[in-house]
């Protein structure tokens, strides 16, 4: 709420720079950066680039060893989501860059086949055919019934704004890392039953065997053995060596913690009494009624079978789905937390910046943001991240950084280093160009910069790529299994890499698909693969790019933001795209109208940093809207926008969220014909399994609609301020009605004034139907209270006008409201009901920016140490009461009532201040003696 | 001149009336029989209430029987919950607009811990009380935080009597006891600092009804069916014969080692004596039985040195000399002027005079009686003020604030603050004149909408002012307790217990506090 998205993506330097006066300047931990990518002369908020996809979506995909890649869902589950985007080939692109050290199998010196328990990959990965990014998490499940017992997923982010991908790297990566290890986590569990059920099996099969054995050998007593009774003792000894290789692969499922810190060794814990034998067969046997001995008595309920013989290599064999190979509480959690994941990226990457930018500041805002902020979400989150992630030096940076410019709050410089919950990871990022004299270049200017600066170049490096048309850049990251302190996984991120072992690499890639593949890195770890499997990776050739290497080391690049191709036609069908749609249709009317004609041709920026962009003209007959509009905004200051400025002030935030809010609930039981986000929201659909993480009060579409409504209710009822300032000013706010969806409807919209009690509290009762009663007042502020006709609703009546003095009254059906005098300027600001805001987005913002000014009155107002204490002695009571209204009125300029909200949020501040320290405080009801008044309409 | 009974037709504001159209053209009907009182049927409509007080319908044979039929055919309406007679011996209830300047309460805190009707509040220190009630469980309260403190559980039914039982002076044990009776017939003694139950008593025959602590002898007194005396150790020292079923209902220590123990209509003085050198025993002696009162005594308290005061279920309130045990004065006539309009007591209740219970200061003595306040002043020997009307119910518990001000809590769940003030010059109030004042109308809650009371005695030289009233409980408001600091206690029959707070103070107190944090996180930056 403190800085509104729109506000921050229009903010240019010299604005600021114009101030007239001289504050002293804010303090640079509360700076808000201006948006890193302005200055390279792209739109703030990037429209899709032609990507064949509405919106940014995760697929799951698996190497599958009977069809090859191929997609399994994605997240959210709606084909309307995609479109017409190739799945297939994006699952064949995203699976033929796993790099991961997966290897089962019977490594060399070992008698037994070897889980190797791998680290996931985390790869980005660039296709501008498709005009899709994708952060692509490599995973491997264990299947029993699999080749190698392996099958390899992964799984991708899949979005059309590059920058997103890679501003968003660290978050994604832990976020995905948290989804992924809940699939594993499920894996194991379901692997360990599976070779648990296949030992009962096999044990079983060993003895009906081995009575058939003894019976033929009672049978034939003479002395040598017949071909039968050879090929039985062959087949017993193959099950042994089964059971014995199946004991191992159980033990080192199940000691799976431990083998992270050392490696297994081979324990024969109950294999003494079988023999080995190296032949690998399978048996037939007859069903016997034997008694088996339980040796494993996990599952008691398990009946055993008899192994059929040469089962396990039929290729006619159905896989097991994904749901089955992890457990299906798992399988759903996972996709709980996926769902979770596309509703946190959702949406634009200015908007995902913004935000982020804003929860850091809210957080530094730990005395007051309680009040009238929905921390939920941001709270567990953000702590750990800032606690793994310190603040990074960047005064070394060079001018050149478009990033540079921008002081960015502690939580995007997380990408620095990643601390995950299992254990302490490495991060490298390296670069592999092409180019052997780039290469030469980049790796040496690498080494000076940091970690985050090397994704900067890499970003850069992909923005130059992007325009070959047909690569693909390949982000490596490895994780090592060497457990680093933090410090020193910190520590060896800025090591320079020598360009010798980059280019030592570089060597062992070759090509794999027609398509030329670009990596970028790659750093499979050396102590974990043979060197002969590392062989066999998939290489890169690249294409020849035009890089023009500066004396400085700045780079000159094409940024392109255009999209490839598209055919008229698909385009139109496209046109559901609402974001899409929105911008281009929004800003192009206003280039129109600053009299700069679409045709343009080229940009050329050129900030003073000596950065070249210039978008490419191919396809701009098409996109006329975004490079023209782009030009427009960077070559004319601001001033010249201030007139048009406002309206595309009021559309932003729309613009910005309708990617973020594309869908809307069949629960949205509002349905404004005025609203034009809700009208464009209904375009598509959110299917997509409920997460465990439920969208609380503090998500997006709440927001909206409350705003909306609020804004509604303000239209409507001319007593608006009154019953505002009641909530403000903490009095009971009681809406009487009997309809429920509307009584609830006011409720919530009436919500986003109600000061907090503390964090976890929102005082808040949707919905009453009893008589209340004086705890209610004590705990709620906002009560939604049923009307009811029979005459049990005397009660409610009569306690109602009991308590009359705690309370004001929104009737509903009669359209009233009986409560005190408001005579302040405050609310009238907050709820103007001639206001030009129009979306209830904007409207939810402009009060959260108003309640945060209201805030830091409320602030200082508290913590000023001489209005509350008497300076000497013998300074009387009244004195000081004295110099806190003057305080109050002369310095804080309120007048009237608004003296009295600041005053109650400076009680809840105290309590709150209290409170963290000791413990529980109950909250009091506070109350004023004055008269109240019915308004009618 | 007779007073003029008055008769309140009060109405509920919802249109449960209209949904009763059959009784209601029955009361018209025989309203119609009355034109006077028909008159102002119509009236009825608009306004809520309707009062009728005018002398000749109430004097003149027929008109007087109509209204009876009317009353009680209102009355039968049983849809209507908020209808009430009323003949005038009551004044109408006095009531106060929201606009409460003198009031200092802006602060309420809601306590919950008690699972039943929460009768008795004890104060134990300055900061900590403890609350009792029919629940039996016993708990300390921080009085300035609301936090609760210690739960004492251990009786198994309701808690009759709660005392505090202060530490000795000499005794090396300096935490604080409390004393407390339950109709489980025992008595537990309680150390309330640490919670721990420090002995028992289970051998009464009774319930122990009141208990007092004797101090100078460091004994304490139980009263139930019989008396017993108790030293420190909770050795029964001796006790009384049998009194009577109904038991000791109040106890009071007066000089000379005596004890009076209201015990139904009587007043029994008893003597106790300590051991000298002679006898070590113990022993108590019964020396006087004081017969004056014609009802049960309900209230019994020490008021100086000099006297104490006993009031009864009828309205007697009595003023004992402590030494000699004699009448000092008396007060019977609190409703004699009402005598003559006795036989249209429509809906009086009986307990309506009786005398709950006192509180006192130098010079006065306070009654709560029946739902009034009467000042009683003990030089003058006479009623200096009343508030007949204080309360919708009876006056369950008063105490006086140092200011002239007093506390009153009712059976109606609400807590009202009186001011003693020097009465006006009686001019100041102008007769009645006009059709209008003679038909009085105006809703419930519109204030002074109609003069208070009639001026027919001119006896008392003050008056209580209503100067705020505290709404909060759902239920009976048993008793309160006040604390110079932190303000006020209630506890009620809806369980809870509010603590009452100057939300001024508070707020300066909690700035203070807030300073005092932020010093001690060395956050507090001062500029010279």
């Amino acid at each position: 709420m403190i800085s509104a998205p729109d506000v921050v993506a229009f903010t240019k330097e010299d604005e600021y720079e114009e101030e007239p006066y001289n504050e002293p300047a804010l303090p640079e931990e509360y700076s808000v950066p201006l948006f890193p990518f302005a200055s390279q002369g792209t739109n703030p908020w990037s429209k899709l680039s032609g990507a064949k996809f509405s919106r940014d979506f995760i697929l799951i995909s698996e190497f599958s060893e009977q069809v090859g890649p191929q997609p399994l869902l994605t997240i959210p589950n709606d084909t309307k989501v995609f479109g017409t985007f190739d799945l297939n080939y994006f699952s064949l692109r995203i699976m033929s860059v796993d790099y991961q050290a997966s290897f089962v199998g019977h490594p060399p010196g070992s008698a037994y086949p070897k889980l190797n328990f791998v680290e996931d990959s985390k790869v980005v990965l660039g296709d501008s055919k498709e005009g899709a990014f994708a952060y692509v998490h490599h995973l491997t499940l264990y299947d029993l019934e699999a080749r190698g017992f392996v099958r390899p997923f992964c799984m991708a982010y899949i979005s059309a704004d590059q920058h997103k991908i890679m501003q968003q790297f660290q978050e994604l990566s832990t976020e995905f890392s948290k989804a992924s290890e809940c699939l594993k986590t499920g894996n194991r569990k379901a692997f360990a039953g599976e070779l648990e059920k296949k030992l009962k099996d096999l044990d079983y099969t060993r003895t009906v065997l081995h009575t058939e054995t003894e019976i033929q050998k009672k049978a034939n007593d003479k002395g040598f053995y017949s071909s039968q009774a050879i090929e039985k003792a062959n087949e017993l000894a193959s099950v042994e060596k089964s059971i014995i290789e199946h004991q191992d692969l159980l033990k080192q499922i199940r000691s799976y913690p431990h083998r992270k810190l050392k490696g297994s060794d081979l324990c024969s814990g109950e294999m003494e009494r079988i023999q080995d034998q190296p032949d690998q067969a399978a048996t037939t046997s007859n069903p016997d009624e034997s008694a088996d001995t339980d040796l494993f008595t996990c599952r008691p309920s398990y009946t055993p079978k008899l192994i059929k013989a040469k089962s396990t290599k039929c290729f006619d064999k159905k896989l097991k789905t994904l749901e089955e190979l992890c457990d299906t509480e798992y399988f759903t959690q996972t996709l709980a937390q996926l769902s979770h994941i596309e509703h946190m990226f959702r949406g634009d990457l200015c908007y995902l910046l913004t935000s982020q930018i804003d929860r850091a500041l809210l957080k530094q805002q730990h005395v007051t943001n309680f009040l009238f902020e929905d921390l939920v979400e941001v709270s567990d989150r953000v702590v750990d991240k800032q606690k793994s992630a310190p603040p990074q030096p960047c005064q070394d940076r060079p001018l050149s950084r478009s990033l540079e410019e921008c002081p960015i709050p502690q939580v995007l410089i997380s990408i620095g280093s990643y601390k995950s919950s299992v254990e302490s990871v490495l991060i490298k990022m390296e670069q592999e160009l092409g180019d052997q004299e780039y290469k030469e270049v980049e790796v040496t200017e690498l080494s000076s910069f940091d970690a985050q600066e090397n994704l900067d170049y890499l970003d850069l490096d992909m923005k130059g790529s992007i325009s070959s048309g047909e690569s693909i850049e390949v982000l490596g990251t490895e994780k090592s299994t060497s457990v680093l302190s933090k410090s020193d996984s910190q520590a060896s991120l800025t090591v320079p890499l020598s360009p010798q072992v980059v280019r030592s690499k570089a060597v062992s890639y070759r090509t794999i698909s027609e398509d030329s593949i670009e990596v970028l890195s790659t750093c499979p770890s050396e102590a974990l693969i043979p060197d002969d499997f590392k062989a066999s990776y998939p290489s890169a050739i690249n294409e020849e790019e035009s890089y023009a290497g500066d004396s400085e080391g700045a780079i000159h690049f094409q940024a392109s933001i255009s999209p490839p191709v598209l055919d008229e036609a698909e385009e139109g069908s496209l046109e559901n795209t609402p974001s899409q749609t929105d911008s281009s249709c929004c800003i192009g009317k206003e280039s129109d109208s600053l009299g700069m004609p679409p045709s343009t041709p080229v940009h050329t920026l050129s900030d003073e940093d000596g950065v070249v962009s210039s978008p490419p003209q191919r396809y701009r007959q098409k996109d006329q809207g975004f490079p023209v509009d782009l030009a427009v905004e960077n070559a004319h200051p601001s001033q010249d926008n201030t007139s048009e400025g406002f309206p595309a002030y009021e559309l932003d935030p729309s613009h910005l969220l309708a990617s973020r809010d594309v869908s809307k609930s069949s629960l949205d039981n509002y349905s404004d014909t005025t609203s034009y986000v809700s009208s464009v929201a209904s375009t598509s659909s959110d299917r997509t399994p409920s997460s465990a993480h439920p969208a609380g009060p503090s998500s997006e579409r709440h927001q909206k609609r409350a705003g909306q409504n609020a804004l509604k209710f303000i239209r409507q009822y001319p007593f608006a301020h009154p019953a505002i300032y009641s909530l403000l000013s903490g009095r009971t706010l009681v809406v009487l009605g009997e309809d429920e969806a509307i009584v609830r409807k006011l409720v919530t919209a009436l919500s986003i004034f109600v000061p907090n009690y503390s964090r976890s509290v929102k005082p808040v009762k949707h919905w009453v139907s009893s008589p209340l009663h004086i705890m209610d007042f004590q705990k709620w502020k906002l009560i939604g209270l049923q009307r009811v006709a029979s005459p049990a609703s005397a009660g409610t009546l009569h306690s109602l006008s009991r308590y009359s003095r705690y309370t004001s009254i929104l009737d509903l059906d009669n359209k009233t409201l009986r409560c005190p005098l408001y005579r302040g300027t405050l609310v009238p600001r907050l709820a103007d009901h001639r206001t030009q805001i129009k979306r209830g987005s904007t409207y939810y913002l402009h009060v959260q920016s108003m309640l945060t000014q209201l805030c830091s009155k409320a602030f200082l107002y508290t913590f000023c140490h001489h209005l509350h204490l008497p300076a000497h002695d013998k300074e009387t009571e009244e004195l000081v009461a004295s110099r806190q209204a003057s305080f109050l009125r002369l310095n804080l300029g309120l007048v009237n009532e608004d003296v009295k909200v600041v005053q109650y949020l400076a009680e809840l501040l105290k309590l709150h201040y209290m409170q963290e320290s000791h413990g529980t405080s109950h909250p009091t009801l506070r109350f004023d003696y004055v008269p109240s008044f019915l308004y009618k309409i | 001149m007779a007073p003029v009974p008055r008769v309140k037709l009060a109405r509920q504001l919802d249109s449960s009336l209209e949904a009763s159209v059959g009784q209601c053209q029955h009361i018209y009907s025989v309203a119609k029989a009355m034109p006077s009182v028909y008159d102002h049927m119509g009236e009825w409509k608009e306004h809520s209430e309707v009062f009728l007080d005018s002398a000749d319908l109430w004097h003149s044979g027929p008109e007087r029987e109509g209204i009876r039929v009317l009353c009680s055919l209102l009355n039968s309406m049983r849809r209507l919950p908020l209808l009430e007679l009323e003949p005038n011996n009551k004044s109408p209830l006095q009531t106060i607009g929201e606009e409460q300047t003198q009031n200092p309460y802006t602060e309420l805190l809601v306590l919950r811990a008690h699972r039943d009707i929460v009768r008795f509040l004890v104060q134990l220190d300055d900061c900590r009380f403890a609350s009792a009630g029919d629940d039996g469980i016993v708990v300390v309260w921080n009085a300035q935080t609301g936090e609760k403190l210690l739960e004492l559980s251990g009786h198994t039914q309701k808690i009759t009597a709660i005392i505090t039982f202060p530490p000795l002076e000499a005794c090396e044990e300096k935490n604080q006891l409390i004393l407390t009776a339950s109709a489980d017939k025992t008595v537990i003694v309680w150390d309330c600092d640490t919670g721990r139950q420090v002995r028992k008593v289970s051998c009464f025959h009774s319930t122990v009804k009141c208990l007092t602590i004797l101090q100078r002898l460091d004994v304490w007194l139980s009263g139930g069916s019989d008396l017993c005396v108790w030293n420190r150790r909770l050795d029964l020292l001796c006790k009384t014969s049998h009194l009577s079923d109904t038991g000791v209902s109040a106890l009071i220590e007066i000089p000379k080692n005596c004890v009076v123990a209201a015990v139904g209509k009587e007043l029994i003085i008893f003597k106790l004596v300590a051991p000298t050198e002679g006898s070590l025993e113990w022993n108590i002696l019964e020396v006087k039985r004081l017969l004056d009162h014609q009802d049960n005594i309900l209230s019994l308290v020490n008021v100086n040195d000099l006297s104490f005061v006993s009031g009864s279920h009828v309205g007697e309130l009595i003023v004992w000399d402590v030494s000699d045990w004699t009448v000092q004065a008396c007060e019977r006539n609190f409703w004699t002027q009402l005598d003559t309009q006795q036989e249209i007591k429509l809906c009086q209740k009986p307990n309506d005079i009786s005398i709950h219970h006192f509180t006192w200061d130098e010079e006065n003595v306070f009654a709560a009686v029946g739902r009034g306040l009467y000042v009683y002043n003990l030089q003058m020997k006479r009623v200096i003020a009343c508030q007949k009307t204080a309360h919708d119910s009876s006056v369950l518990h008063i105490a006086r604030l140092p200011n002239r001000q007093l506390i009153s809590c009712s059976e109606d769940g609400s807590v009202r603050i009186w001011e003693l003030r020097e009465k006006q010059q009686l001019a100041a109030e102008p007769l009645p004149t006009g059709f209008f004042n003679m038909w009085g109308f105006g809703r419930v809650n519109k204030q002074a909408s109609q003069p208070v009371k009639k001026q027919q005695e001119n006896t008392t030289p003050c008056s209580l002012e209503l100067i705020g009233d505290l709404i909060g409980h759902s239920s009976s408001v048993e008793m309160f307790l006040h604390f110079e600091d932190h303000g006020l206690v209630t506890c009620s029959a809806d369980h809870l217990i509010i603590l009452w707070k100057n939300g001024e103070r508070e707020s300066g107190l909690r700035s203070l506090k807030l300073f005092q944090k932020l010093e001690e996180n060395g956050d507090l930056y001062l500029t010279v």
